[in-house]
């Protein structure tokens, strides 16, 4: 286990229940080893009992997870749209006064389950994370009424935000990965909506797109990086949203600067610039405090943010409304942005292996077969069929594949010349 | 502190910031509800739907300036005007029932009621462009109001913070 180790649970904190969940594979596999390591004499049985007691089978996605976690989600945005109905039977105070008393309800009777998933010591019981993430949903209702009930202006970003940094105070105080799964959503829309309500062009909203993805990124790898330290062991489970949904961002920023249309000027507006200069700050911390995998997970958001500003101020000089009129330089942009799309796509394909992280590596692959989709039949078709196109990207990854199978092999045979 | 205890406390700490949130985002309305000076605006129906809260009647007012209205001739003036766009002060009088708007000023004005307003984007925005209410009410208000009589009532406060309090029809 090299890289997998990261996604384990590292030494037991003690604010943590004693047993610890994990996969059934994993379990298996530590079983199988528990075993050998009796055999080979390096653990006596009630040694072995203890660690085995540590852990118990639970899978991430069991069908009680999946349907209280949407359960919690039509709940929660339910409350939001009673909001939107605007119950004109009860005075806005009192509607206010009511998703109030909903919201704290649910936070008390979340922490009252976790007490008493705390004390049974049944900790792979998804109904707390379920309570949590309706207790963060119900903010948003709660800002909403509010909003409604003092009748501010329609469509207002900050309310976003703050649902968003509301929820995000709210994980971090329950250590609700949900939640802040939820928060960082929110806080992403946020910020994108912010630079779009300025009204700044595609550009603003690309490379919008872009830093939110450094920033999240970056955090998500700091996470990492203190929880190594020991001073925050706690929260290594809470790094996953933001590096995962920081990656969902990085891939969409690249594919909106990719699309070959007319791009506005290089604008932005104060809350752009602040966000990338704080995105270029964290990106830089990481680079200084983390190791290898770290430095090379921020480079890839780095990367793909610097190829989608370079996209994104890669202007034509006539408005691009039709694919059929593709220029040599309209051509050379879509070509390039097809092979900047595969060097990032499989970056971070790469990486989901190295982090040992599967889902950061299907949402590559699906990037990238989406990618390549619209930009065979919006951009190439009149030029290249799309067969054509999938053939010669499909060519480029065989190759890469080969071209990194050989590299690997021949470290194999170094590595068994050193041990012979 | 034993551990419930502790944790109790952090959760009612966070229960505290979440409400203070709410109240930083709905501050300027809830100062002029609560502080502010009531005024009478003629006011004129727009449009409706936001996905979070729902069907409302977006107001124009024809008594308060409009930000697109001004036509400078030269590009230099007209990025002049871009420039200083931005946080804008709304001096207001009363001229019979209702009060009317003044030319934006760019500082707030010495003495008298003003509206602190926002003119970045096409339209002027001073918090009370949008009345919410039920779906159905919504449609027939946004009729009633076509007649170009009805009038909004707005609380104002000392720092030209504004919320809609009423919006009728005579």
């Amino acid at each position: 286990m090299t890289a997998s180790s990261t996604a384990t649970p590292s030494a037991p904190d003690h604010r943590d229940p004693a047993v610890h969940p994990v996969t059934p594979d994993r379990l298996q596999w530590l079983e199988g080893e528990l075993t050998r390591w009796q055999a080979d004499g390096l653990l006596g049985p009630d040694a072995a009992q203890a660690i085995r007691g540590r852990y118990v089978a639970s899978r991430r996605f069991t069908l009680a997870r999946i349907v209280l976690t949407l359960g919690a989600c039509f709940v929660g945005l339910g409350l939001v749209w009673l909001v939107a109905s605007n119950l004109d039977v009860m005075a806005p105070l009192v509607r206010f006064l009511l998703m109030v008393a909903i919201w704290l309800g649910l936070v008390v009777a979340s922490e009252l389950l976790a007490a008493r998933r705390s004390r049974a010591g049944d900790v792979a019981s998804p109904v707390v994370g379920a309570a949590r993430l309706l207790a963060a949903l119900a903010f948003g209702a709660v800002v909403f009424q509010a909003a409604q009930s003092l009748q501010v202006p329609a469509y207002e970003p900050l309310l976003v935000g703050v649902w968003g940094l509301g929820a995000l105070l709210w994980a971090y105080a329950v250590r609700g990965v949900a939640s802040l799964v939820l928060a960082v959503g929110l806080l992403a829309f946020w910020f994108v909506w912010e630079v779009l309500s300025a009204g700044d062009g595609a550009f603003a909203v690309s490379t919008a797109l872009a830093s939110a993805a450094l920033a999240m990124v970056s955090v998500g790898v700091l996470h990492l990086v203190l929880s190594r330290r020991g001073s925050l062991a706690a929260w290594r489970s809470m790094a996953a949203p933001w590096r995962e949904v920081g990656a969902a961002l990085a891939l969409v920023a690249l594919f909106v600067a990719a699309l070959p249309y007319a791009w506005g000027e290089a604008q932005g507006s104060l809350a752009l610039w602040l966000g990338l200069g704080l995105a270029v700050v964290l990106a830089g911390a990481c680079f200084v405090e983390g190791d290898r995998v770290d430095r090379i997970e921020v480079g890839l958001a780095a990367l793909a943010g610097a190829m989608t500003v370079g996209l994104s101020l890669w202007r034509f000089d006539e408005s691009v409304s039709d694919t059929a009129d593709l220029s040599t330089e309209a051509l050379a942009r879509a070509v390039l942005s097809v092979l900047a799309y595969l060097v990032v796509a499989s970056g971070y394909a790469v990486l989901g292996g190295l982090r040992d992280n599967s889902r950061i590596t299907w949402l590559a692959t699906a990037a990238l077969v989406v990618f390549v989709t619209v930009q065979a039949f919006a951009v190439f078709a009149p030029i290249l069929s799309a067969a054509a196109l999938f053939l010669v990207v499909g060519v480029v990854l065989l190759g890469t594949g080969v071209l990194a199978d050989r590299g690997r092999r021949r470290l194999v045979s170094e590595a068994k010349e050193v041990l012979s | 502190m034993s551990v419930t205890t502790s944790r109790a406390v952090t959760v009612g700490a966070v229960v505290l910031a979440q409400l203070a949130l709410v109240v930083v985002a709905v501050w300027a309305p809830l100062s002029a509800r609560l502080t502010g000076e009531e005024i009478v605006l003629r006011v004129a129906p727009f449009d409706p739907v936001d996905p979070f809260r729902g069907a409302y009647v977006e107001l124009s007012y024809p008594d308060l300036p409009d930000s697109s209205a001004s036509s400078p001739e030269t590009q230099e003036e007209q990025e002049a005007l871009d420039a200083a766009r931005g946080t804008a002060y709304v001096p207001l009088t009363r001229s019979g029932g209702v009060w009317l708007g003044g030319p934006v000023q760019r500082t707030p004005p010495a003495q008298g009621l003003y509206l602190r307003c926002d003119d970045s984007s096409w339209q002027l925005q001073c918090g009370i462009e949008s009345w919410f209410l039920p779906q159905d009410e919504a449609a027939g208000l946004q009729g009633s109001l076509g007649t170009g009589t009805a009038v909004a009532t707005v609380k104002v406060d000392g720092a030209g913070h504004a919320a809609l309090v009423d919006v009728s029809a005579p």
